[in-house]
């Protein structure tokens, strides 16, 4: 029976084909994610493996705030380093200091920008330096650098030229001595830079300061004993590892941090997977039905049940496999292609080489086989239902096939219980990735249900969507709306495919539009008297304090009130929340949060030992209204804040806590300013010009109105938007397939109704503009689906964000641009059909063999 | 008869190869035959006579290797597939032996399907003479599948009627019916010509069928064997034996 599934195959060259490549898609997706990120892994395991050059011991100060994304570096105690040169068994220590700071390409444009970060690191001794010098010399006086060869090579730096960087401390020149790189690594996904450690101390404004200490053992000493010991001479001041630990350790944490960029390209590439799936669900069950005359002959030659069934098991089986195969080969090609996206989106990452770790095949075959299996089961089980008797019957054409109202009632029964699924993760009180999961898997059931409910609601559909093309074309538009209507489920199964992407498309589409929009009222209402806000070019780094004394010299500005964020531990409220640090004397000028308890004047009037909170997060955490919080800082102090009151935090304006920034400056190490609130006399334009003008020494700081910055944000939340857009295109790809696979099959099928048409006088452009309205129906059937389920998925995913400020908008244009991308991806899909229908062999179709 | 009238198709040195070479099967070796106007013709010939070939190359439905065919006044060689395609829609009437309807389509759907492709009006009067011609006036509204085989033949010659077509060709229209239905669709089909005055040419291998013709005329290996005017079905059944 296998050798037959194998004919069987290489008979239908163009339909296994087709099905095979929704499979590979798919899998290529997985491969491509798992090659992607293992390589991106690989590369800073690497990374950090030669950064610990000559390393046996290594020092860093505790963390004892640990976000998501790792903290802030904290520096070492005074004193660290000269504990460790006196250690038993250090031959040489090191200090090390490293900062984040902006550089300035040829035309003074800040590099980066929202992209990778700029870091100075302090230049090394011969023995500990990781870098390779490609040209000049280590960097080793005042003004001097060396740059990295990736971004000399792209903003055509050299030896000799100079280079503007700016951290705490204004902008200053400093001369390019060398470019250099990191072993292979042609990006290492960030601009770095090397120059003397007081260098590098004083753009950071932080003299003395050291956060990493590095030493090398005496010979006899190994590692782990030099670690023991710089470890008592220590106490618990500090953190010691040895050399290969931290390498592990920095890799490690980087690994977590993009964790969720692997989740998320996951999640993409299971939407495609679950596309394919409906594919090749479809290609089965009409290649059953055409071949229901030649199982019925295999049963009458005597051909048991079980042995149809496993024939056509093997066959997508083999499928599965080869697709799977091609698919992971495929994902060799896509993983670089997702770096591109990610990059062009300004998330660069580094790649040595392209890693295939065995799971990446081991889950790419299982993942294309049991998709494969699954959806070819059902099919497959009704090959077996094929009566003997069958085999006497004309099947030419399998009729339509009616719903029941069995259907009706279980595909109702599965779209609620993915609704409840939906809501037990929104309110079930689930946290964090266990309400993720449950949601999303909601989502999936919902799609299911739908797509079962599909047959039902494809007449009526098509109704809808096919008279106002009769109106149009006539004949040809009427036998399209008919031709969709004959077989639902089929139709069904490929609109629904359509309908997955698309779905998710304008649910995303839709949160986007409400999160801009929520952004635009809090700011309306909130921040009304405010003119300008300044902040990090990069919209996200902080910048110095400098920026807001020289903002305050600014003519006509009033007030400068700058607010902080950091991170610190709440005892009883959870580890690393969120904190903003505020001005007293001026926030209350600028901005008005909604205040929920605690006096109406309790903004302006906090006492660097006092709090406010969140008003939700302090409820769910049982904190009330003079309680003393015990809060663990980034410093490793730890105080007590009375809760003086809380607020209403619309999307996240500020943290979950507010102290004020006096506090953050002295007990918290935080003295930079995340944004600054400016308010002042005459028209905000001339305003945020005369700051523009005023902070020429300080490129960083883009100062912008509030206009501008609800555009800025708006651009941003596009780009994301563009982003998910991007991943969910290969979906909508794999279900344009659909449609052209669903397509060329029924034209396969009603060869001689085609040629009939053809005889009696059809032009072939008609037949051609027949199978493109055919095309255009389905694809707006999946169109309806997809956008009717994703407007669902936006109010009920929305719902618990409604107390944060969420305000749901729609996006008509969008909405409207989407419906018509997909009636002209169903014109596009219908080429290659409708070519073939066209040319059906008008004498073949009509003679009777 | 009116031999003497000019012929509506009429064909000279007809030849129809499939293959090439040693192969080649030669389906027609040199067919010359003029159909007039008003006339009611069959076709008839064993298997593999090129009664089908002869037929398909006389409605455009193939081309010939060589010879030439004229339809209405048009040589075919000269028409591309486009105007091939109205000349069919407009000029011919088609009623083959199997699958003559769309399925999605109702009766009267099917019927004026040619008039719908070309966009026009169908002439009510005509329509309802056909319709009571064939007798399916409560059948309209049903699709083929809720049709017997010999009501589906009666929609199909209904269409094939519709444009008033210079010519109506019929391959085997009573090859899948029962004698009943067979009969009454020879009836309507003799009717065309009678009383719509319309040209019908039918290929058959059925001398029951060829009786009800005005001529007949036989192929045998892709030649004309025999033609004259349409004897009782005994006389048919006997040239028939002759031939194979």
């Amino acid at each position: 029976m296998v050798r037959m599934a194998l004919r069987g195959l290489l008979a239908r060259k163009l339909r296994t084909a087709l099905t095979g490549f929704a499979v590979v898609i798919g899998v290529a997706f997985v491969a491509g994610t798992f090659i992607f990120t293992d390589t991106i892994n690989a590369s800073f395991t690497d990374l950090f493996e030669r950064v610990s050059k000559g390393v046996d011991a290594n020092v860093t100060a505790k963390q004892v705030v640990e976000g998501d994304f790792g903290g802030r570096i904290q520096p070492l105690p005074p004193g660290t380093l000269e504990r460790v040169e006196t250690a038993a068994g250090v031959e040489a220590a090191e200090p090390r200091f490293e900062t984040v700071v902006t550089i300035f390409d040829k035309d003074g444009e800040p590099i980066g920008g929202g992209g990778p970060p700029s870091i100075v690191f302090s230049s090394n001794e011969e023995r500990f330096d990781p870098l390779t010098y490609i040209e000049g010399e280590p960097a080793d006086g005042p003004g001097e650098v060396t740059l990295d060869q990736a971004t000399a090579d792209r903003h055509g730096f050299r030896v000799g030229d100079t280079l503007r960087i700016a951290g705490r401390a204004p902008v200053a020149e400093y001369e390019i001595t060398a470019i250099t790189k990191l072993g292979d690594q042609k990006s290492l996904g960030i601009v770095s830079m090397n120059m003397p450690l007081a260098e590098v101390q004083q753009l950071a404004r932080e003299p003395g300061a050291i956060t990493e200490v590095v030493a090398a053992a005496e010979g006899g000493t190994s590692p782990e004993q030099l670690k023991a010991s710089i470890g008592r001479a220590l106490g618990d001041t500090a953190v010691v590892r040895t050399g290969a630990e931290q390498a592990d350790e920095s890799a490690a944490d980087i690994t977590e941090s993009l964790g969720f960029l692997k989740i998320g390209l996951l999640v993409f590439a299971g939407v495609a997977v679950l596309v394919g799936g409906f594919l090749i669900f479809n290609t089965f069950a009409v290649t059953v039905a055409q071949r229901s005359r030649e199982f019925a002959l295999l049963r009458t030659l005597g051909a048991s049940r079980r042995q149809v069934l496993n024939s056509v098991i093997a066959e997508t089986l083999l499928i599965g496999f080869v697709a799977s195969v091609l698919g992971i080969l495929a994902g060799l090609v896509l993983a670089p292609a997702l770096r591109s996206l990610l990059a062009s989106f300004g998330i660069e990452l580094p790649s040595t080489g392209t890693v295939v770790a065995p799971r990446t095949i081991v889950v790419g075959l299982a993942v294309g086989m049991i998709a494969t299996l699954v959806s070819g089961l059902v099919p497959a089980r009704r090959a077996t239902q094929v009566e003997p008797v069958e085999a006497m019957r004309d099947a030419a054409t399998p009729g339509t096939r009616r719903v029941s109202r069995k259907r009706l009632l279980g595909s109702a029964a599965v779209i609620a219980i993915g609704l409840l699924a939906l809501l037990g993760g929104l309110f079930g009180g689930a946290g964090g990735s266990a309400a993720a999961s449950l949601l999303g898997l909601g989502m999936v059931v919902m799609i299911f249900g739908t797509a079962l409910l599909a047959p039902v609601l494809v007449r009526p559909l098509a109704r809808l969507i096919g008279t106002p093309l009769e109106r149009i074309q006539g004949l040809p538009g009427r036998l399209a709306r008919e031709n969709a209507e004959r077989q639902p489920q089929r139709t069904a199964i490929t609109a629904s495919a359509l309908m997955i992407g698309l779905a998710l498309v304008v649910f995303t589409a839709i949160f986007a539009a409400g999160l801009s929009g929520s952004i635009d009222k809090v700011i309306d209402e909130q921040f009304s008297r405010t003119a300008l806000i300044v902040t990090h070019d990069d919209g996200f780094s902080p910048v110095p304090s400098d920026v807001a004394e020289e903002l305050a010299t600014v003519e006509g500005v009033d007030v400068v009130s700058p607010m902080r964020f950091d991170q610190a531990n709440v005892k009883g409220g959870g580890d690393a929340v969120p904190a903003s640090g505020v001005d007293p004397a001026t926030i209350t000028r600028v901005f008005q949060p909604e205040l929920e308890q605690g006096s109406p004047q309790v903004l302006g009037e906090l006492r660097d030992d006092q709090l406010l909170a969140d008003d939700a997060w302090a409820e769910s955490h049982g904190f009330a209204l003079g309680d003393r919080l015990a809060v663990t800082t980034p410093k490793g102090t730890r105080l007590e804040y009375e809760l003086a009151g809380t607020y209403n935090n619309q999307v996240g304006v500020l943290g979950s806590i507010v102290v004020t920034n006096a506090s953050m400056t002295k007990d918290w190490n935080q003295p930079d300013d995340a944004f600054i609130l400016v308010a002042g006399q005459g028209e905000a334009e001339r305003l945020e010009q005369a700051a523009t003008a005023s902070l020429a020494d300080f490129p960083v700081a883009k100062a912008q109105t509030l206009a501008q910055f609800k555009d800025a944000q708006a651009d941003q939340v596009n780009q994301l938007l563009g982003l998910v857009f991007a991943l969910l295109a290969l979906s909508v790809i794999v279900a344009l397939l659909g449609i052209v696979n669903t397509l060329a099959l029924a034209v396969h099928e009603r060869t001689r109704e085609l040629g009939l048409l053809r005889a009696v006088g059809m032009s072939k452009r008609q037949v051609r503009r027949m199978v493109r309205a055919e095309s255009v129906i389905t694809a707006l059937i999946g169109a309806v689906l997809g956008l009717v389920l994703g407007v669902v998925f936006a109010v009920i995913v929305s719902r618990p964000l409604a107390d944060e400020g969420f305000v749901l908008t729609f996006p008509i244009v969008t909405l409207v641009l989407l419906t018509l991308g997909a009636a002209v991806a169903g014109v596009l899909a219908a080429i290659p059909p409708a070519r073939r229908a066209s040319r059906v062999d008008v004498l073949r179709a009509v003679t009777t063999e | 008869m009116t031999a003497a009238a000019a012929p509506i198709v009429s064909t000279t040195e007809l030849h129809r190869n499939y293959g090439e070479g040693e192969a080649a099967v030669h389906a027609l070796r040199g067919v010359s035959i003029a159909f007039p106007a008003g006339e009611f013709t069959a076709i008839m010939g064993p298997s593999g006579s090129g009664k089908s070939t002869l037929m398909h190359l006389l409605a455009g439905l193939d081309r010939p290797t060589s010879g030439s065919v004229v339809v209405a006044g048009q040589e075919l060689a000269n028409l591309d597939d486009k105007r091939l395609t109205s000349l069919r829609r407009d000029k011919l009437g088609f009623v083959f032996q199997a699958f003559n309807l769309i399925p999605v389509l109702t009766a009267r759907e099917n019927i004026t399907l040619p008039l719908m492709l070309a966009g026009a009006k169908a002439d009510d009067a005509w329509f309802d003479t056909l319709v009571d011609a064939v007798g399916l006036g409560d059948r309209l509204t049903h699709r083929p599948s809720e049709l017997s085989g010999g009501q589906q033949q009666r929609v199909a010659i209904a269409r094939a009627l519709i444009s008033r077509p210079a010519v109506v060709f019929a391959d085997e229209p009573t090859g899948n019916l029962d004698s009943k239905s067979a009969s009454e669709v020879l009836g309507l089909l003799r009717r065309a010509v009678d009383e719509f005055g319309q040209t019908v040419i039918m290929v058959t291998h059925d001398a029951g069928a060829a009786a009800v013709a005005d001529r007949v005329v036989v192929l045998h290996d892709g030649g004309v064997v025999h033609d004259g005017v349409a004897e009782n079905v005994e006389g048919l059944l006997d040239l028939m034996k002759q031939v194979a």
